[in-house]
């Protein structure tokens, strides 16, 4: 879990898409993760490592605007985060998927689109071609399998016209396949220019290239976890 | 890379929420059948006497059907926050007190469970 040498200091000079600054949360007094501080510029792939309860999900809530930080500053494009300047810029896969169940797979990002809007060149039906589910356009969600469910949500992703993706644990439940799958999206994402902070516990990893990482653990017990430069 | 318009999110919003409805039928007719049984209670239990029961008779449906609403209030936005619906909602690039009217006006209306 060493941080890899850090090869996006060339990109260092433009202000960071998404920047922590001593971020922290604790929750009830208890510290949950923190302090963090970490910098992710377009064109980066950073990975959170840390086992269970370590404050991965907690962290991408944070990240998300979905709740306010205990401490520390959250900068995006160099200014301070609020969900009204994030928002058009994010796209969130939780742990809930954020589907219907009762909607098929294709209506589910029908209304993501009308939601969010849609990538240029990209549809809600080549985005379900996209991640392999071709032919389970009007399958209701709830007789999709657990992977099946989590592709369906990383079309979702891939249909939003957003730069920064906030992935958790995009791994979870996917097959061999669907893991190459997610690295080849976010290899596309990050060369057109995009972002993305992804969660694992470490089983299985992006491998393409070389991601930066940021160790997470409890905050009682942290050392050193920055990641940059 | 530009977002949809704020009318098209909640046409959108409101074409889910009706689909949802329709599939989830056998939970939409529920509030209907209380507000139906209670309204039918009522001659039964104060006696079949016209005139009286033309007095009553609309406060008694305003009460049932207020009272079925209640019945479907709980649950107005439960299923999305645990099926993580509520959060993609938030962080979509409208204004949120646009989406939540879109989506009680749809919930409202018809007493509806989710």
């Amino acid at each position: 879990m060493t941080p890899t040498p850090d090869r996006t200091r060339a990109r260092h000079d433009h202000p960071a898409l998404l920047e922590a600054r001593g971020l922290a949360f604790a929750r009830n007094d208890e510290p949950i993760f923190g302090p963090l501080d970490f910098a992710l510029h377009p064109g980066e792939v950073v990975l959170i490592e840390g086992d269970n309860g370590s404050g991965k999900t907690t962290l991408l809530r944070v990240l998300s605007g979905l709740l306010a930080p205990t401490s520390g500053e959250i900068r995006l494009n160099d200014e301070p985060l609020t969900l009204a300047r994030l928002s058009p810029q994010v796209a969130l896969l939780a742990h809930q998927g954020g589907l219907k169940f009762e909607l098929g797979a294709i209506e589910n990002l029908r209304f993501a689109a009308g939601l969010h809007g849609v990538r240029s060149g990209i549809s809600p039906a080549t985005a379900l071609a996209g991640v392999g589910l071709d032919g389970y356009a009007d399958v209701p969600v709830r007789q999709l399998s657990a992977g099946q469910k989590k592709r369906v949500a990383l079309a979702r992703v891939l249909l939003a016209p957003v730069g920064l993706w906030l992935l958790d644990e995009p791994y979870a439940n996917l097959d061999l396949d669907g893991i190459k799958l997610v690295n080849r999206l976010l290899e596309n994402h990050a060369n057109r220019g995009g972002a993305a902070l992804i969660t694992s516990h470490g089983a299985y990893a992006y491998t393409s290239g070389t991601p930066r990482r940021i160790p997470l653990r409890p905050a009682s017990s942290a050392i050193d976890v920055r990641g940059t430069a | 890379m530009k977002p949809g318009s704020t009318t098209a999110a909640c046409a959108a919003l409101i074409r889910r929420d009706l689909t949802l409805v329709w599939r989830r039928r056998g939970d939409a007719v529920n509030p209907i059948l209380f507000a139906l049984i209670v309204v039918a209670l009522f001659p039964l239990a104060l006696g079949p006497e016209p005139e009286q029961l033309r007095r009553i008779a609309a406060g008694v449906v305003f009460v049932a059907i207020l009272l079925a609403g209640l019945l479907a209030l709980d649950t107005l936005f439960r299923g999305d926050y645990e099926d993580g619906s509520l959060e993609q909602l938030v962080l979509s690039p409208h204004p949120l007190s646009f989406c939540s009217h879109a989506r009680s006006s749809c919930t409202g209306s018809p007493p509806h469970c989710r």
